[in-house]
């Protein structure tokens, strides 16, 4: 079954295809030119040691990035 | 007939631009393993073919549309200043991301070339790239390089040259170049095509830029050309134009024009990808990976060899050391050939060794926890460093103790070499410029000169040349390694809390080498706000001209051991931890009262790209070292060699006064500064003196210290033994230990504050100026008169 979810709600090892990047400005840009794109799909890898930020894995690269940025972008799991 | 011309290098963060300019040029700039090393544009030279070619390179950059100042310095270099060829450096290992800013060069129509860079590694992880295919697609051509090794270099020089002669780009007198354009879909390209339309009927672009692009940039909001719109006839119906398209597509699509035109590039990628990069999917254990790296002749000796030194010197060091003592006396070894052979060179290996066996043992552990199923595969050898590194559990300890054991190193090794180089200097010159003296009947000023002044207050600073050293090896090679920016990663819930961000973490640990290069890295901070913070703080991370102070007071005062949580340490290295951790406290402390003071408001976000591990090249590591190492040498020879002679002259004049007593003209200067410091504990005049001269550079508060309390006694060789002698009689513990916090904290050196003037304006350098000493008078006060009231003395 499909749903959405935002991406601070994955847990380690769960993956998903980005449907949307919320919000505009200067991070909503900065993480389209990373390449979180609507259909993209991307792995939540781990969480840091203190419980923030979370390293994600997409497009074949290590991307670090803290859940309140996490929680803009809605997945598909 | 050579012309000159100017070739760009650009690409993202960390994709090998610095190393092929430094290939190119033979230059020798910096590299490491971490995205955004280069904040700076450098140029250099080079030649092919009869052409000299003018080499920028640039600090890296996701995207045309920048998003910190350094992206900014490249983003405009290739847009505003036109360089003749624009060689795009892409990580072959990360294609798809890396194609997103040659896609936007294309579009922009830059003369260009592709360097697919790091062939070598999308080799090895079984990365097929037809890059003949690409190159049609995109009709560009592309050169795979492999800069550590220089493999592809003269091929690309060659492309170079070709598309100079040739060009690829955008002309406007010949219309459209066989390139590519990406189709944004019918809806967008029919209101691009209208609006690229309505932009040339209605203002006068510069000739170098291609209409189409100026209007995809304006429609995708880029500020940089709304501004160089604004500043021509007849920009405001243009812009509102833009405008008005902008909310025009974004009611048909449900979505911004950032949005789309990032979709449709990401789609044209991907669909190239696709088709010409074949990915051979292959799990390693760790295991594999250990066996090929240990199949490597040179890797598998030296851990072996390493590995069963560190046993015997874990079991049986003092017996290796005694013996070797034992044996270099029954061959009359001289002291110095003694220090050298054992102190240094065994002492040495045995302290690094000493770790291998740890490292053997946890990699059995890992491998066989893997092998039992415990934890399963990972694709490359960095996830498997990963689960480690930045384990939930171990991760945090782990960083610790690595930073634990990197300072210990650095100790370990050095202070034997300092021996070394302190019985060099006070032995060796000092006793042949003595000889050299006498021997022509010098009259006692110049003897004076030559050994309480030169001798006395260079050496006393190149004594501790060896800890910097080892202090920037440590740290060239946690730049190389990769591990930087995970440290920003598990710290950076920590930095976001006390108001910083996990960015702010590296600046902060390259301020343990210098500071200057510390402020230069801030510009990887996107907000200025973080920025600003992070520059305020960072002198109080304790720089390697701060090192030879304490080493000084440590020696003289603090001898001895003491226990802490049970283990023995000696009380010098504790003397000098607590004033490292007193440094990061305090920065830690300022940086909550200014995040809750000047700097309100919330903190930018974090997204940052973690780095694979990467093996440190020895060559890399050692010219960082060498470099800023060198720097320190060359300071002492003149700068701090030209203050000490300065102070000297003081202390001798006016005619006719006791060399270096209260009456001499820098004792007068002394005696008017020294009542600031007496409630500190350290009203002395002469360490007054020291402390306004470490303005200019804080190993001047160790010369000036060698000139001034080295006096009268011109007979005995000047060595580090003098100086200790003298500061006994001035200092007490305490006082020392308080003089010792002031040094650390007080104004920053003026190279640093004019660094911070250049980074930020001379406001927040003269604030850094007085704050910063303000800072350091009172936590000198509170050790002190604290110390005092507790009974210390
Ligand atoms: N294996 C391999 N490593 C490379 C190659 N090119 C560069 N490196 C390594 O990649 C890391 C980054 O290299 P830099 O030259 O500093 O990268 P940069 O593009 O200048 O990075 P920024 O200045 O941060 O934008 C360093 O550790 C280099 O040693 C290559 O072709 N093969
Ligand atoms: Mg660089």
């Amino acid at each position: 079954m499909v749903t959405v979810k935002s991406l601070d709600e994955l847990k380690p090892k769960q993956k998903g295809i980005i449907v949307k990047i919320k919000g505009s400005g200067a991070t909503h840009r900065r993480l389209l030119d990373m390449g979180l794109v609507k259909g993209s799909s991307i792995d939540v890898e781990r969480v840091a040691p203190l419980g923030d930020p979370i390293d994600v894995r997409i497009k074949g690269y290590h991307l670090s990035l803290r859940k309140e940025e996490a929680s803009n972008i809605l997945v598909e799991v | 007939m050579a012309e000159k011309t100017t070739i760009a290098l650009i690409g993202n963060p960390n994709s090998g631009k610095t190393t092929i300019f430094n290939a190119l040029t033979g230059s020798r700039q910096h590299v490491g393993n971490w995205p955004g090393k280069t904040v700076e544009k450098k140029e250099g030279k080079s030649t092919h073919k009869g052409y000299e070619l003018e080499v920028v390179d640039l600090p890296g950059t996701y995207s045309l549309t920048a998003y910190s100042i350094e992206e900014l310095i490249s983003r405009n270099y290739v847009v505003n200043e036109k360089p003749d060829v624009v060689v795009d450096i892409l990580d072959s290992t990360n294609l798809e991301r890396n194609l997103y800013l040659a896609i936007q060069l294309i579009e922009m129509g830059a003369n260009m070339v592709l360097a697919f860079n790091m062939s070598d590694l999308a080799d090895s992880e079984g990365l097929e790239i037809n890059t003949d295919l690409i190159s049609r697609y995109l009709n560009v051509p592309i050169i795979k390089t492999s800069a550590r090794d220089g493999s592809g270099l003269d091929e690309l020089k060659d492309a170079v040259i070709d598309v100079l002669e040739s060009g690829n780009g955008y002309e406007r007198d010949e219309g459209r170049s066989g390139r590519p354009t990406i189709n944004y879909g019918k809806e967008v390209e029919e209101h691009l095509e209208e609006f690229t339309e309505y932009i040339t009927g209605n203002i006068e672009i510069p000739e170098k830029y291609n209409p189409r692009w100026v209007a995809i940039k304006l429609l995708e909001g880029d500020e940089e050309i709304i501004k160089l719109v604004k500043e021509l006839d007849n920009s405001r119906i243009v812009l509102k134009e833009s405008r008005r398209l902008q909310n025009h597509l974004k009611a048909i699509f449900g979505e911004d024009v950032e949005t789309i035109v990032a979709d449709a590039r990401y789609g044209f990628i991907h669909g190239i990808v696709m088709e010409s990069v074949e990915r051979k999917r292959r799990e390693k254990s760790f295991s594999d990976h250990v066996r090929k790296a240990v199949s490597k002749p040179f890797w598998g000796i030296s851990l072996a060899v390493g590995s069963i030194l560190g046993l015997a010197f874990l079991f049986a060091g003092g017996l290796i050391m005694e013996s070797a003592y034992g044996f270099l006396e029954s061959v009359n070894s001289p002291e110095w050939l003694t220090l050298i052979l054992a102190d240094t060179i065994l002492a040495g290996l045995g302290a690094i060794t000493v770790y291998l066996p740890f490292m053997v043992l946890f990699f059995i552990i890992y491998a066989a926890l893997e092998g039992g199923g415990v934890i399963g595969g990972a694709d490359s050898l960095s996830d498997h460093i990963d689960r480690v590194a930045m384990n939930r559990v171990i991760g945090i300890p782990l960083f610790l103790l690595l930073m634990l054991i990197a300072f210990n190193l650095t100790f370990e090794v050095a202070a034997p070499l300092s021996d070394v180089v302190d019985w060099f200097i006070s032995d060796v010159v000092g006793g042949f410029v003595e000889g050299l003296l006498f021997s022509v009947n010098a009259p006692g000023w110049l003897l004076s000169l030559a050994l309480d002044g030169a001798v006395a207050g260079v050496g006393s600073v190149l004594v501790f040349v060896p800890f910097i050293f080892m202090m920037f090896l440590v740290i060239a090679i946690l730049e190389d390694s990769g591990y930087m920016a995970r440290a920003a990663f598990v710290m950076d819930r920590f930095m976001h809390k006390i108001g910083l961000h996990g960015k702010s973490f590296i600046p902060l640990i390259l301020g343990f080498g210098c500071n200057v290069p510390a402020i230069m890295a801030t510009r990887v901070l996107e907000s200025r706000k973080d920025r600003i913070l992070t520059i305020l703080i960072n002198p109080f991370m304790s720089c390697g001209a701060r090192l030879p102070v304490y080493l000084l007071f440590a020696a003289a005062f603090f001898t001895g051991s003491i226990s802490v949580f049970g283990f023995t340490v000696s009380t010098e290295t504790a003397v000098i931890y607590s004033l490292y951790l007193l440094g990061m406290g305090v920065a830690i402390v300022i940086g909550f009262i200014f995040k809750n003071t000047l700097f309100k408001g919330l903190s930018s976000p974090f997204v940052m790209e973690l780095p694979p591990y990467r093996m440190p090249t020895l060559r890399g590591v050692l010219t960082h070292t060498w470099e800023r190492g060198w720097l320190f040498i060359r300071k002492a020879g003149t700068l701090i060699f030209a203050v000490v002679i300065f102070i000297w002259f003081l202390a001798a004049l006016p005619p006719g006064v006791e060399y270096g007593s209260e009456g001499s003209y820098i004792g007068d200067v002394g005696k008017f500064i020294s009542p600031v410091f007496a409630p500190l504990g350290f009203g002395d005049w002469r360490s007054s003196v020291s402390l306004f001269f470490g303005f200019v550079a804080k190993e001047v508060v160790v010369g000036s210290m060698g000139v001034l309390y080295g006096s009268g006694d011109v007979e005995t060789p000047s060595g580090e033994a003098t100086l200790v002698g003298a500061l006994q009689g001035t200092f007490t513990p305490l006082s020392a230990y308080a003089f010792l916090v002031f040094v650390l904290l007080y104004v920053p050196c003026m190279v640093v504050v004019a660094t911070i003037k250049r980074e930020i304006g001379w406001r927040w350098a003269l604030f850094t100026v007085v704050y910063t000493t303000v800072v350091a008078w009172v936590a000198a006060f509170i050790v002190y008169q604290g110390g005092l009231l507790l009974g210390f003395s």
